[in-house]
């Protein structure tokens, strides 16, 4: 598909980056030169130094033919416009990013009547996830499958935990659970387990299951831990807005501190049900004033990722069972990773760009692929695809044991109409199924591209 | 570096070296010659290049740094290997004989050792033609267009072509790397089969056709006749001479005008200054010559056609040059400096630098006039980037004093006359092919001693690659981690 993004900021960036590995003709529009000419240099597209509103920019771009239009620029009003502009030109789907939350609100309008095909808020989106997040407490990270009849959960094996020293043949036998363990990462290396694996202390574990038996498998593995009641949020961004509003809505107490007077107030008055502290979020009298080992769960949304950091750490050494943190930096997302235990880290940035990529990945499939989803799970280090069997798979009708698949390949889940298989040694494909493959190191664009 | 990854891409060269090898195979093959020299390097090339490329290497990821390394690196051990045939046939016996011959045509230079051509077997004088079209367009860019495409994920290979491809800056004509090149070799390929069905169409008979093709569409100039283009009908030499000027036009222009942009496709200020330079130089030197020539198509053919021959730096010759008055030899060195334009198979210094380094040069006068004076400079309408600008300066400066040395070492080593030495540096560095006095379009490069050999080789590598590439290979400071 020919994709026309402006703006080559990080979202950009790593936009860029992965939708010219997945081959896709890919030309960025930026006005700072040197940008463009590092962002030509490393990958494989082509670039154009200019305003992405305009119109000759645009078409010497070839806006024309352009399948998406994306508009990732600092400014929201330089996003609608060029999306506007493109959508007029020529350009199939337009994709803006817009954070204000004033406009947030005639998100509606603008896709009805504006034509825009999909705009983001970034802030809403990360509210989304840390709020799911406090809905499922025990896991790390949770992908629906499936229009959400299948979940891949991810899960960091303690201690005392059932699963220490289980070899996974025997898992299923000994815990009587329908689930599959797809992808382990121990230490630095991610592994496709096969039958014989054996599970260790510290292994940040993947596995599928439906979404109707994942309370149950919880249950058995002895992670249910008790709802999330009370959530404290430490400064107030428009994250944390949008999150006190949804969780207050769900009924859980909410204290949110904010450090700027006017902005306390402003949040104080936008907002029912929840009570907002003004004063300084680091400060260590003021959280054990405001009792912060009482609470459930704490999000830290300051602007400083290290502060974010800290105070989830202090929070966690008080006894709060779950932490949430932001962090903006893709670089510190990276070497963080998994190094705190019962804390989730927040990239807002990545969610953006995971946003826009599973846009443009649906739209791909409607030309032609059959991939429907794809997640980048253990930080990108391996890839879970749904893909749909059509009539000449080469798997169809054959059961599994008797497959060779490329080795870090497997396939975690079958879905067959309403029903949910974990796949066993027995278990055969048929057309229609949606099925999904975990691979660890590669890239797979077809179902029959999983067979040696 | 990546040493891995160097090696990989010199594996991928050397392997299109040997599947280009099997042509002259199949020529001696058809012409009832001795192939089998041309059918053993050429599996020998093949058995190395999947020795290097047997396993790709984990760490894809190149730099400019590599990317300059790998191109001098390839160039040299293609011009290496590419001498061996050669001195296999037995038709030459010097292996220095044998490197500026094949250097020469890598270059798309045209510069022979060779008194008798005609004497060469055919399969030699098909690996001289093809070495030139392969070179003209770039080794490293067609392995770019035939890379399959999983190879192409993850890599910079942008700097493997900006390494290739002369110019000051090197844009991509569509996103993909590997369409750009394939798009760039498409119309290559396409512009030589249509020369060739017009030089079947005079007469000439298949052999002759592919060859001058070859030789024409990468402005190289190697011919299969001792009197290069001078024998055949001036219906040939019309249209030799028509596509030689073709082929100095960038292949944007081209691609533009495929796709349909012909508004924008004129809009360029290089190509009229192209045309503009190539047209005065027709009426100068068909003035200066006009009483050596009866009649007025006489002297317009020879002048239109070393026109195009020379400042295309092809180096094909219908007419022995050095007999003509002063005024329009100096006419054809000054054509050699300009060369043809940017992101074509021509050498030179390229119209588009002589442009920019024009227009900067006012500017400077400009700003002594008017010392507050702001002031950009403008090519097609849009300002050039300061440091394209630093660049092209820079490239001008190396370029003279690398001539300078080469000039003096020369001149020194076969202690010849200024002229010769002058001229001979000059057609070496531009890669034209002939050049004035003892280099002339009737003599040829054989007299030169192995030292003198070597070193045009060099001048005519730097030249080629537009310098720093070579000079990045051979600067110590490259090699340090």
């Amino acid at each position: 598909m020919n994709i026309i993004i402006v703006g080559g900021g990080k979202v950009g960036r790593s936009l860029i980056e992965l939708l010219s590995v997945e081959g896709h003709n890919v030309t960025v529009i930026e006005t700072d030169k040197k940008l463009v000419e590092t962002l030509v240099n490393d990958y494989d597209v082509i670039g154009f130094c200019g305003n992405g509103g305009s119109f000759t920019v645009m078409e010497e771009a070839g806006v024309k033919e352009s399948d998406i239009f994306i508009s990732v620029t600092g400014s929201d009003e330089l996003n609608i416009m060029s999306c506007l502009v493109a959508g007029k030109l020529g350009a199939k789907r337009t994709v803006a990013r817009v954070r204000n939350p004033e406009y947030s609100l005639q998100v509606p309008f603008m896709r009805s009547k504006l034509g825009l095909s999909l705009v983001i808020n970034p802030e809403l989106e990360a509210a989304n996830e840390i709020a799911r997040f406090i809905e499922f407490p025990a896991a790390m990270n949770i992908e629906t499958f499936a229009k959400g009849r299948i979940e891949l959960a991810e899960i960091t094996v303690e201690k005392d935990s059932v699963l220490c020293g289980m070899k996974l043949m025997e898992l299923r036998k000994k815990l009587n659970v329908q689930m599959l363990v797809c992808a382990v990462q121990r230490e630095e290396e991610v592994i496709i387990p096969s039958g014989g694996f054996v599970i260790k202390e510290g292994d940040r574990v993947h596995f599928s299951a439906s979404h109707k038996s994942l309370p149950k498998i919880f249950k058995t593995l002895g992670l249910t831990k008790k709802k999330i009641k009370s959530v404290l949020i430490v400064g107030g961004s428009r994250t944390a807005f949008y999150l006190a509003k949804r969780l207050s809505f769900a009924g859980i107490d909410i204290k949110l501190i904010e450090q700027n007077a006017e902005k306390a107030a402003r949040l104080d008055e936008e907002l029912d049900n929840v009570t907002v502290i003004c004063g300084d979020g680091t400060d260590h009298e003021l959280l054990s004033a405001e009792r912060i080992f009482d609470f459930d769960a704490c999000v830290a949304l300051t602007q400083i990722d290290e502060e974010n950091l800290i105070l989830s750490m202090y929070a966690a050494s008080k006894g709060v069972e779950k932490t949430v943190c932001k962090i903006n930096r893709a670089a510190l997302v990276k070497m963080l990773s998994g190094q705190i235990n019962n804390t989730n880290i927040v990239a807002p940035r990545q969610i953006t760009t995971r946003t826009i990529l599973r846009y443009v990945r649906a739209v791909s499939n409607v030309d032609g692929n059959e991939m429907r989803t794809l997640y980048q799970i253990l930080d990108g280090k391996a890839e879970a695809m749904e893909f749909i069997a059509t009539e000449n798979c080469k798997l169809n009708g054959k059961a599994l044991k008797n497959l060779s698949l490329k080795p870090n390949i497997i396939i975690a889940c079958i879905s067959r109409g309403n029903t949910v298989l974990i796949p066993e040694g027995n278990t055969e494909v048929a057309k229609g199924d949606s099925v999904i493959v975990i691979t660890a190191g590669q890239r797979i664009s077809d179902l029959n591209e999983i067979l040696l | 570096m990546n040493y891995r990854m160097v090696l990989y891409i010199l594996g991928k060269v050397i392997g299109v070296e040997g599947f280009f090898l099997l042509a002259p195979a199949v020529c001696g093959i058809i012409y009832g010659q001795s192939f089998l020299p041309y059918f053993l390097w050429a599996a020998s090339l093949c058995a190395i290049s999947l020795l290097l490329c047997f396993k790709k290497p984990q760490q894809t990821e190149i730099h400019s740094r590599d990317g300059f390394i790998s191109v001098a690196l390839c160039w040299i051990v293609l011009s290496l290997l590419g001498a061996v045939p050669f001195l296999l046939t037995g038709e030459m016996n010097s292996f220095f004989d044998a490197f500026f011959e094949i250097v020469s045509g890598f270059t798309t230079t045209g510069a022979s050792v060779v008194a008798n051509v005609e004497g060469l077997s055919h399969a030699s004088l098909l690996w001289r033609s093809l070495s030139q079209w392969l070179g003209g367009m770039g080794v490293l860019v067609f392995v770019l267009a035939v890379m399959p495409k999983a190879d192409m994920k993850n890599a910079r290979y942008m700097h493997l072509m900006r390494a290739e491809v002369p110019g000051p800056t090197v844009d991509k004509l569509v996103p993909k790397i590997a369409h750009t090149a394939r798009v760039m070799y498409g119309i290559y390929l396409g512009l030589t089969v249509v020369e060739v069905v017009f030089l079947l169409f005079g007469g000439m008979d298949v052999f002759e056709a592919l060859t001058h093709s070859f030789s024409t569409a990468s402005t190289g100039g190697f011919g299969i006749k001792n009197t290069s283009i001078g024998g055949y009908s001036p219906y040939i030499q019309y249209v030799i001479a028509t596509f030689m000027l073709l082929f100095g036009i960038n292949l944007n222009i081209f691609y533009l005008l495929l796709t349909g942009h012909i508004f924008k496709a004129l809009k360029s200020e290089e190509f009229w200054w192209y045309i503009g330079i190539a047209a005065t130089a027709v009426v100068v030197i068909m003035l200066s010559i006009f009483g050596q020539y009866n009649g007025t198509e006489g002297a317009f053919r020879a002048a239109y056609f070393q026109v195009a021959s020379i400042m295309t730096t092809s180096g094909f010759s219908t007419a022995d040059f050095t007999k003509w008055p002063v005024l329009a030899q100096a006419m054809l060195v000054l054509l050699m400096f300009i060369g043809g334009s940017t992101g074509c198979t021509a050498g030179g210094i390229k119209v588009g630098r002589v442009l920019l380094l024009g227009k900067n040069a006012k500017r400077e006068a400009g700003y002594l006039l008017h010392p507050n004076l702001v002031r950009s400079v403008k090519v097609d309408g849009r300002s050039v980037a300061a440091e394209t600008i630093r660049g092209t300066t820079s490239f001008i400066i190396v370029y003279i004093i690398i001539f300078v040395i080469s000039t003096l070492l020369l001149i020194a080593v076969e202690s010849c006359d200024l002229v010769t030495g002058f001229t001979t540096v000059t057609t070496a560095i531009n890669n034209v092919g002939p050049g004035l006095a003892a280099v002339g379009p009737a003599s040829n490069f054989a007299h030169f001693t192995d030292f003198s050999k070597l070193l045009l080789c060099a001048v005519m590598l730097i030249g080629r690659l537009e310098i720093f590439p070579i000079l990045i290979l051979f600067s110590p400071s490259s090699w340090r981690r």
